[in-house]
């Protein structure tokens, strides 16, 4: 297995009509914890997307563990924004959670006891065991996404694309979640996520790829997250404050 | 059953009950992705063609009561509503909203014109036409009931196999389309249901009311469920008892539209859930 979970080359997307992402190349190492930062209206959705293989891309290439990712779809999990999931939906947390069993079991195969063994275990991984029958829209922020890492995790993905894990989700829950991906690294997963926080990017990842329709930076936090290529992303000066950074 | 309230009228208990139960079935599915309204538009833009069907199969000297030349027409009038819906959603500024208003009330506007035109021809048979607006189970034929049963039948059969592809796509269609079922195919899926739907409902309840098919017992059952399996069954369940109740109602007191006669129906069941719930909430 290659070394890199992702590789992208000169991946151009034009979305509605616009270019969204321009030239991109960077590669994602596996067994880390990867954050895509960069500003408003950058593309790092639309690279989700891309990375996904949801829509089309103009030139370029994309290579998840050395193949195509729609050919490595099984193996890639991905947890939506919490916004994006209407949480009035008649699903009970067993039953989200169990949604990530659905590509195994096809359209007819029965829910075996040893299916929900793996769904109570996924629960138990992220701390949510006691919330199984509990309805979706009577949990928290944090719980809420807490119970998408769950799905990913009874999903057995080896890739794992979030986008904004921590959008409107206080700090303890936070804390928790960082938790979570953390210990899912150290079991092989390789995990990228959309991060707006610029003041936490160094405490919870481990490698940064800067985005501002093209990537300014990537690469280890230590070497890529530096003062002048973050002014470079958001083409502004003096972002101190937000970082921390003198 | 049949010397209590007649041949007819038991041919079409059957019809209604298995309409009732794969409506309400598919109706789930419909309500949670919120495509009540796109529904209700489907229904009124197949009145055009309905007409234009008929009118093809009289000059053609096809049996007037052969139905399936009408619903034929109005199946193809459907969907062009819903590519002019799709139309101008994305090629103008105009809102969804918009252009579901636009196609519903223009569809059936030309529709009754039609209609009327065709009410002071000199051909026979075009009473009948009203009964697919407000439904009327009088004139159902055994190949009537033998069509709608198998074709409910179908529906529901469907909504089983793709129970979970089809809960995915509407909960997270990120998950569906990576778990296999494109977000297009699942789309078509349940638009092609609802289609299907509506056309075998003409004749019970008619295209103005077909919607509530769809809708009501759906919000019944998500009020006492809180899975979308249990929640589709009840909603089948409530929909086939409804539809049959409302039948024989409509069945013993004469001139009573069953369309309307259903909708009461459900509407009573509705109500008295919303209270029922309520009671059992605040004692919770």
């Amino acid at each position: 297995m290659s070394a890199d979970a992702i590789s992208v080359t000169e991946l151009t997307v034009d979305y509605d009509g616009v270019t969204a992402i321009e030239d991109v190349g960077f590669t994602v190492s596996a067994e880390k914890l990867t954050a895509i930062v960069g500003p408003n209206g950058a593309g790092k959705s639309t690279l989700i997307k891309a990375l996904l293989g949801l829509i089309p891309t103009r030139t370029g290439s994309i290579s998840c563990f050395g193949t195509l990712p729609k050919q490595y779809r099984k193996k890639i999990s991905y947890v939506p924004q919490r916004a994006q999931i209407d949480w009035e939906f008649p699903a009970s947390v067993f039953d989200v959670v169990a949604m990530g069993l659905y590509s195994e079991l096809g359209l007819l195969r029965y829910f075996s006891s040893a299916h929900k063994d793996r769904v109570q275990s996924a629960l138990t991984d992220v701390d949510m065991a006691d919330f199984a029958a509990r309805q979706i829209s009577q949990l928290s922020g944090g719980q809420q996404q807490r119970v998408f890492l769950a799905r990913s995790i009874v999903q057995d993905a080896e890739l794992i694309l979030l986008d904004e894990p921590f959008g409107g989700i206080d700090v303890k829950s936070e804390a928790v979640i960082v938790d979570i991906l953390r210990r899912q690294k150290q079991y092989g997963k390789s995990i990228v996520a959309v991060h707006h926080d610029l003041s936490t990017v160094t405490d919870y990842f481990d490698d940064v790829i800067l985005l501002n329709k093209t990537v300014t930076a990537f690469g280890p936090v230590n070497n890529a997250f530096t003062k002048a290529n973050i002014e470079k992303t958001y083409g502004v000066s003096n972002l101190d404050f937000l970082t921390g950074r003198a | 059953m049949t010397e209590l309230i007649g041949y007819n009228t038991a041919l079409a208990l059957v019809g209604a009950l298995l309409f009732g139960f794969s409506s309400g079935h598919v109706g789930a599915f419909v309500y949670l992705r919120k495509a009540s309204l796109l529904s209700d538009s489907l229904a009124h833009a197949t009145l055009p063609g309905l007409i234009i069907g008929f009118l093809v199969s009289t000059f053609l000297g096809i049996e007037e009561k052969n139905s399936g030349v009408l619903l034929l027409g109005a199946g193809v009038s459907a969907l062009f509503g819903v590519v002019v819906i799709q139309w101008i959603t994305a090629r103008t500024k105009l809102g969804f909203d918009t252009a579901i208003a636009a196609v519903l009330s223009v569809f059936f506007g030309f529709g009754i014109v039609l209609l009327t035109g065709v009410q002071s021809m000199p051909v026979g048979q075009q009473a009948g036409l009203e009964d697919y607006i407000l439904g009327s189970v009088s004139g159902m034929l055994l190949q009537d009931v033998v069509l709608v049963g198998l074709v409910s039948i179908m529906c529901s059969a469907a909504v089983v196999v793709y129970h979970r592809p089809l809960t995915a796509f509407i909960f997270d269609p990120v998950l569906s389309e990576m778990a296999g079922y494109a977000q297009h195919r699942m789309s078509f899926l349940l638009s092609l249901l609802t289609l299907v739907i509506t056309i075998i409902g003409l004749k019970i309840v008619g295209l103005i009311l077909v919607v509530a098919m769809l809708t009501i017992p759906a919000a019944t059952a998500r009020l006492w469920t809180t899975g979308v399996w249990s929640m589709s069954l009840l909603s089948a369940l409530f929909g086939s008892a409804s539809a049959g109740i409302g039948v024989i109602i409509s069945a013993l007191l004469p001139n009573l539209p069953s369309g309307a006669v259903i909708v009461v129906i459900m509407f009573i069941a509705l109500g008295l859930s919303i209270v029922g719930t309520h009671m059992r909430g605040s004692n919770a």
